[in-house]
């Protein structure tokens, strides 16, 4: 009876960690969303919660697997997450301001408000990708 | 109701051009090498290199003298200049080099019989060409010393008809336009073309860099003088015979990409042009074939009408704000939330942006990736090229009149090529 052994190379294992590390945070990310689905503050709204887990998936499952410094990643997804919250946050506010005062300003709102979420998600994400390190065995030779 | 029911069909097609895209940039990611199945290094054929050139005195020389530094057995490459009309020193220049060289020929048509498009420069050339491949390179371009090697190997299948080389922008660092163009470049090539490559798809010939078996072609008539996108036409016509096109993203070749907003707009409308014609050329033939596999024609599909979608973005965005400034209930706000996020998936020349982040990201240039948000402005731009060459294509096929070529201007800048690259 044969026996098969697997190796596993030191490039594998490195992938394997990285994608470790990314479910791991996925996962954080997921229980935190969840927690705040629970909160009761004025801040936390479903815009949030949606915009938030959308940065989230896109940023965890594409930038953390990627070469580079985790600390540089952590703090751009903490960043988006900020902003995430802020924006978000400060939405419906004033939303609520404007809506006894002037109905096309808050319609105006409504529309604006997924355009600047996509702007944000996508600077941030293009920051974090910018953050990280190339692999060195692309096989482009410029001669 | 009807705009609701509209607005979820556009929404539904956009979607689908993402999830394209997505499964591209996974399968680039995690499938670096391009199969080196049936490609042969040791093949080499003859081979004839085709320069098409209309008043292009301020890079024919550069591409000449690197004509003459290329590794590829002299005896077996042909180069020949297509001097299509040219008003300038175009030909004298070319002409000086092919005292020099045996094996670079000029070919003159006078302006009258000339400026009539690429296709009908490159159909004269193939003319003249004896070799049994066919290299097409603009007058604009500065390949790798190596590349017909690079090129000619996957051509040794016979299945194989034609071959396409990864486009780098030779002018990036210029200005924020020539910026713009490299990322949209990177994501096409090292990630569309790549996994169009490695998932057994519809690589497409880009009608430069790249080459093509001349019997091949001959017998498919040549290439189609009344069609702006030559290229994407003969991709069609070869896969519908059967053949296929090879993507090789190691042979690289420099580009001057065009620097101005006037120059964008005319290259752009060139293309969208010419795609549309080929969409409503190929489109049913695609679907009827019985040489093309399922997986290959819903890619050509996708590929045929991929100029279409920033018109219908533009649809889905003035339905958006129609839906909201209306209401907004919670359904219009829902379907209307993610078109802003699915405008940046079919941004930089359609790759989206996840797509050219992860192009930057294996071409090590992920630094660059700082400007990608600023591809939305570009794709509003492209909304108003790809309108303009709908009713443009429309007005002349109403009205029976051939729609003219339109050449993109080159300058001769090389800020990207130093003693390094040389």
């Amino acid at each position: 009876m044969k026996i098969f052994k697997f190796r596993i190379g030191n490039k594998t294992r490195h992938k394997v960690k990285l994608l470790s590390k990314s479910l791991i945070l996925l996962l954080l990310a997921a229980i935190s969303t969840l927690t705040l689905l629970h909160l009761e503050s004025p801040l936390i709204n479903t815009n949030v919660i949606a915009y938030s887990s959308a940065f989230n998936f896109l940023f965890i499952l594409t930038i953390f697997p990627l070469k580079g410094k985790f600390l540089n990643k952590l703090l751009t997804l903490i960043l988006g997450n900020i902003l995430s919250l802020v924006w978000n946050g400060l939405y419906p506010t004033l939303l609520s301001s404007t809506l006894s005062e002037n109905i096309l300003l808050n319609k105006f709102l409504s529309f604006i408000n997924p355009i600047f979420n996509a702007l944000w998600i996508i600077s941030i994400w293009s920051l974090g990708l910018s953050m990280t390190s190339s692999p060195k065995a692309y096989a482009g030779r410029r001669t | 109701m009807i705009l609701e029911a509209l607005f979820t069909l556009i929404s539904a097609i956009l979607l689908l051009y993402s999830v394209r895209h997505i499964i591209f940039t996974i399968v680039a990611l995690h499938r670096s090498k391009t199969p080196k199945e049936n490609v042969c290094e040791d093949y080499q054929p003859s081979v004839t290199v085709l320069i098409p050139a209309r008043n292009e005195e301020k890079v024919i020389g550069r591409i000449l003298k690197r004509m003459s530094e290329l590794t590829y057995p002299k005896e077996k490459l042909q180069i020949i200049v297509i001097n299509d009309g040219s008003r300038d020193k175009t030909g004298k220049i070319a002409e000086k080099f092919s005292e020099k060289h045996d094996n670079i020929e000029v070919i003159h048509r006078s302006p009258l019989k000339g400026g009539k498009g690429k296709a009908s420069a490159l159909n004269e050339g193939i003319k003249h060409a004896k070799g049994d491949i066919i290299i097409c390179f603009d007058a604009d371009y500065y390949p790798q010393v190596d590349i017909i090697e690079k090129l000619v190997a996957p051509l040794a299948d016979e299945k194989v008809a034609a071959v396409q080389g990864r486009i780098v922008v030779i002018n990036e660092p210029e200005n924020l336009i020539t910026r713009l163009v490299a990322l949209e470049r990177v994501g096409g090539y090292c990630v569309g073309q790549k996994a169009r490559e490695n998932l057994g798809l519809i690589s497409q010939f880009g009608g430069t860099a790249g080459g093509f078996k001349r019997k091949i072609v001959e017998e498919l008539g040549g290439l189609s003088e009344d069609i702006l996108a030559e290229d994407t036409d003969l991709t069609f016509k070869l896969f519908l015979a059967g053949y296929r096109v090879c993507y090789v993203n190691e042979a690289e070749s420099y580009e001057e990409a065009v620097n101005s907003f006037n120059s964008y707009w005319r290259q752009r409308l060139r293309w969208a042009i010419g795609h549309m014609q080929c969409a409503l050329k190929h489109l049913i033939p695609v679907i009827k074939s019985r040489k093309l596999s399922l997986k290959q024609k819903i890619d050509a599909i996708f590929l045929l009408n991929v100029y279409f979608v920033p018109i219908l973005m533009a649809i889905a965005w003035i339905i958006g704000g129609i839906l909201v400034f209306n209401g907004p209930s919670i359904f219009d706000i829902a379907l209307w939330s993610p078109i802003p996020f699915l405008t940046y998936a079919s941004v930089g020349n359609f790759a989206p942006f996840f797509e050219i982040g992860m192009g930057m990201y294996a071409d090590r240039r992920a630094k660059a990736c700082k400007i990608l948000p600023l591809l939305f402005p570009m794709f509003l731009y492209n909304v108003v090229i790809c309108t303009f060459a709908l009713i443009k294509l429309c007005v002349c096929k109403l009205l029976g009149r051939k729609i003219g070529w339109d050449k993109t201007l080159h300058h001769g800048r090389e800020t990207v090529i130093t003693e390094k690259y040389k």
